[in-house]
């Protein structure tokens, strides 16, 4: 019987049951609806028009289901810099603290992860799962569910010591933090601190996403904080910017400007059949051209630039830039030094899909930021932010080969934090990374071994774990979320209710939609639709295995890695080892 | 942070010097065995049974992915440098001559094909990949079959529409006669190592002999079936990489395993009649 297939009541093959929906598991046991009375009474959400939301996502249905209460003591660390989030809150009473800087991991309480050990992992070999892809009974109950008495405090370690040497910022009830996280799919900026007894609410990010697109009050002021805080805590982050002052990061967070070039639905419209170099760049819109003179230095805070140059009638790709590039700071830099010898951009940068970036006058960067850089900093810039053109130093395992560059760019695999790479002259096709998956993943493997092929190198399909990963925009339960620790994509399949809208996301056809089964082999059947019950299945990382992805580890001819298509360095080593 | 990559060739170098140190470490420990007048048979004997349970070790790691046990590469190239130090090994135990009974002699023979095979499998894992590679695309071993069937369906719909539109049977009497058999034709494993296909010649020619006869609108199908030739033999020559790549491994284990029995009855009988054991 094939998933699609008409099912019949009483043939046996099948389990039925209900298909899980959106608010299958709320976020909160904890929340009650005389809570979310109270909370509809008082501002900000008595000020929100609850009419505006359609009748089947209403706001008390978000505050009961996507929202829990937590209340932290003094010193409590409420979200960490570096873990990815899921949530924003909004503080109900007291105050918290914005600690500014970054703190070390054992200030912060950081513990390693937890993984099952030696004889769990000894233990499944012998207790193998029978069928692939079962829904077990006890997945009923969800883990992801938080409640008051499975929240585990973290406390800030040395309070007088972290005071004294990071600034901070307070914010009061009725403020909003953590918002950046949550809507942009990216880490915690900042660390944040209970200031005494404190009351939030916190709301998952697909609840903060509805309540935004229904109360455009709202919207309003969780996009003005969004800007404001994401500019600071992109200039705090920028490695050229940390001599600057707090007061010289303003003036320069004053002059700069939010840009946004391409389109956001590129995912959508990447894989529109065969198209040529000259076409495809030809739709990538131009941010700067090769030639121009260089006005303003460019630093990339979210999706990804090709850079390119003239070769002959053509442009050639000689590197890609991703979150953190910054394009332009040679030449202002050279002109800087040498006013009467002044050059024009060496390069042309596109964007890829889209990209938002900071745009800073080269008249700020002259006044404040290059005067800050120490002599050895400014020495290695030019070779830091403008790679030469890569192909003219093949033999260095430090240079991507051009044309392999352009294969990367094209296909938009410069998304991948862990991008599946085999190396087809070392690969025997002997199918035990398969069997490895297989064996870790409930007798069904997450990744298919086949994808483009250029110069050797095959890109599997498996989840790349992406840097922007729009298979998350749209999941309506937030089944899809990054691993609060590493960030990798994983799917909750407790939460998961099969609507498909990853998969039909991703614009790679990393994630397969699956049939499930009972334990006893039959496959599920929503009684109600008498239709399979499936739900998205990808490549996890093998996050639970404390040795790293089976794949790699299955592989004796060191054909497949995961690699990080963001650290060039390493790629180009294993391309050219 | 990533791990750093290391160069393949530092490493085969490290393994080199690590196999040359350790076999002149054996010859030499042997030539002190003999020169003391012990048993060196029954230590290299032992340390050559030793090293094939070792080897063996590699394909039990594999029934077992999910255990933290190194990484299969790093077992890969344990297995390889040492079964190099295994054959050293087993010629000081035979002393480089031919044994005389009948056991010893089975023993021998299995030792070798044994070794063989693996050279064999080392070789053709190093060479043929990168030839599959550059002969296709490369595709899944399981899905061959249906693409092959896919093929042949696109090649009947398009004779049957050559002769619907040329009123002319010669195409359709051409994929009777040669085309669907070669089609439907599953080649052999020798296809990997020979890279050359008789039949797909002679179909070749036939079709170009043929192609004299044909008026331009079946020439034109005439031409789009020899890029359906080319598929086919892409086609097939992964199908014959695929099985020759695995092929070698249903010889290779099934007799180490026939070694490893066999050796520990020859071991035992040793044993038995040197020292008295047993």
């Amino acid at each position: 019987m094939t998933p699609g297939s008409p099912v019949e009541e009483n043939s046996g093959e099948v389990a039925f049951m209900a298909r899980p929906k959106r608010w299958s598991v709320p976020y909160s046991a904890d929340m009650k609806p005389e809570m979310v009375e109270a909370l509809l009474a008082v501002p900000p959400f008595s000020t929100i028009d609850a009419r505006r939301f359609p009748e089947r996502l209403p706001l008390s249905g978000i505050l009961l289901n996507d929202c829990r209460v937590a209340e932290y003591k003094a010193d409590e660390i409420i979200v960490r810099q570096g873990d990815y989030g899921h949530s924003a809150f909004l503080i109900l009473t007291g105050t918290v603290r914005v600690i500014l800087g970054e703190l070390p991991a054992d200030v912060l309480g950081h513990r390693s992860s937890r993984k099952p050990g030696f004889w769990r992992h000894l233990a499944r070999a012998f207790r193998p799962s029978a069928y692939p892809e079962v829904r077990r009974s006890r997945e009923a109950k969800s883990h992801d569910t938080k409640t008051a008495a499975t929240v585990a405090g973290i406390f800030l370690q040395d309070v007088p010591g972290t005071l004294n040497q990071y600034k901070m910022v307070q914010l009061k009830a009725g403020e909003i933090f953590g918002e950046l996280a949550a809507l942009s799919r990216t880490p915690r900026s900042s660390t944040v601190v209970a200031d005494g007894p404190v009351r939030l609410l916190e709301m998952r990010w697909q609840g903060l996403r509805d309540v935004r697109r229904h109360a455009p009050e709202w919207k309003e002021q969780i996009d003005r904080l969004y800007r404001e805080r994401s500019l600071l805590s992109h200039l705090r982050e920028t490695p050229i910017l940390r001599h600057l002052s707090e007061e010289a990061l303003t003036q320069v967070g004053d002059q700069t400007r939010f840009e946004t070039h391409g389109s956001f639905d590129w995912n959508t419209t990447m894989l529109g059949g065969d198209v040529s170099h000259a076409e495809r760049l030809a739709r990538e819109p131009i941010i700067h051209r090769e030639g121009e003179y260089p006005n303003g230095l460019l630093l990339i805070r979210g999706g990804f630039a090709r850079l390119s140059e003239r070769y002959n009638h053509g442009e050639r790709t000689v590197s890609y830039l991703g979150k953190g590039g910054c394009f332009g700071l040679a030449e202002i830099a050279h002109n800087w030094q040498n006013p009467r010898a002044a050059t024009n951009l060496r390069q042309t940068l596109r964007a890829v899909g889209y990209v938002d970036t900071l745009f800073i006058p080269t008249a700020v960067v002259e006044q404040l930021i290059l005067p800050t850089l120490p002599p050895a900093e400014f020495e290695r810039l030019p070779a830091v932010f403008l790679p030469g053109p890569p192909g003219r130093d093949l033999a260095s395992p430090n240079r991507l080969d051009t044309d392999m560059l352009e294969f990367l760019v094209e296909h938009r695999f410069i998304n991948g934090t862990a991008t599946m790479l085999i190396d087809m002259d070392r690969c025997t096709r002997c199918d035990d990374c398969v069997r490895a998956c297989s064996a870790n993943h409930d007798n069904n493997p997450r990744f298919i071994r086949q994808g483009p092929v250029w110069d050797g190198i095959m890109v599997a399909q498996a989840c790349m774990h992406c840097v922007d990963p729009v298979c998350m925009i749209g999941c309506p339960t937030g089944a899809i979320h990054r691993d609060s620790a590493h960030g990798e994509v994983v799917i909750n399949h407790e939460t998961c209710i099969g609507c498909a809208t990853c998969a039909n996301g991703c614009p790679y056809h990393n994630i397969q939609m699956v049939a499930m089964r009972d334990e006893s082999g039959r496959h599920l059947v929503d009684h109600t639709t008498q239709t399979h019950i499936m739900q998205a299945k990808k490549c996890d990382l093998c996050i639970d295995d404390p040795a790293g992805p089976a794949c790699v580890r299955a592989c004796p001819h060191d054909a497949l890695t995961r690699t990080d298509m963001n650290d060039t360095h390493t790629l180009a080593a294993w391309l050219n080892r | 942070m990533a791990k750093p990559v290391r160069l393949l060739l530092y490493r085969r170098l490290a393994a080199g010097l690590g196999l040359a140190t350790f076999a002149a470490a054996l010859i030499f420990l042997h030539g002190i065995l003999r020169v003391a007048m012990l048993p060196a048979g029954l230590y290299t004997g032992a340390i050559l049974y030793a090293l094939v349970i070792v080897l063996t070790l590699f394909n039990a790691r594999k029934k077992f992915p999910f255990l933290p046990l190194w990484r299969a590469s790093t077992w890969m190239q344990f297995h390889i440098y040492t079964g190099w130090l295994t054959v050293l090994v087993f010629l000081l135990h035979t002393n480089w001559s031919w044994p005389h009974g009948t056991m010893e002699q089975i023993l021998e023979v299995l030792f070798i094909l044994v070794a063989l095979s693996g050279v064999f499998g080392l070789l053709i894992s190093r060479w043929l990949p990168s030839r599959m590679t550059r002969s296709g695309e490369p595709i899944v071993y399981e899905r061959i079959p249906a693409l092959r069937l896919q093929l042949r369906e696109h090649v009947e719909a398009r004779v049957r529409h050559g002769e619907e539109t040329t009123a002319s049977s010669s195409l359709s009497d051409f994929y009777v006669a040669h085309l669907r058999a070669y089609l439907d034709r599953k080649p052999g494993w020798w296809l990997a190592l020979t890279g050359v296909d008789p039949v797909l010649l002679q179909v070749h020619n036939e079709l170009k002999a043929l192609q004299r006869y044909l008026n331009p609108d079946e020439q034109a199908i005439a031409r789009e079936l020899d890029d359906c030739l080319e598929a086919k033999r892409d086609l097939d020559y992964q199908y014959a990489g695929n099985r020759l790549l695995k092929l070698w491994l249903f010889v290779h284990i099934p007799l180490t395993y026939s070694l490893i029995i066999l050796g520990l009855v020859h071991g035992c009988l040793a044993l038995r009649y040197t020292i008295g054991w047993f």
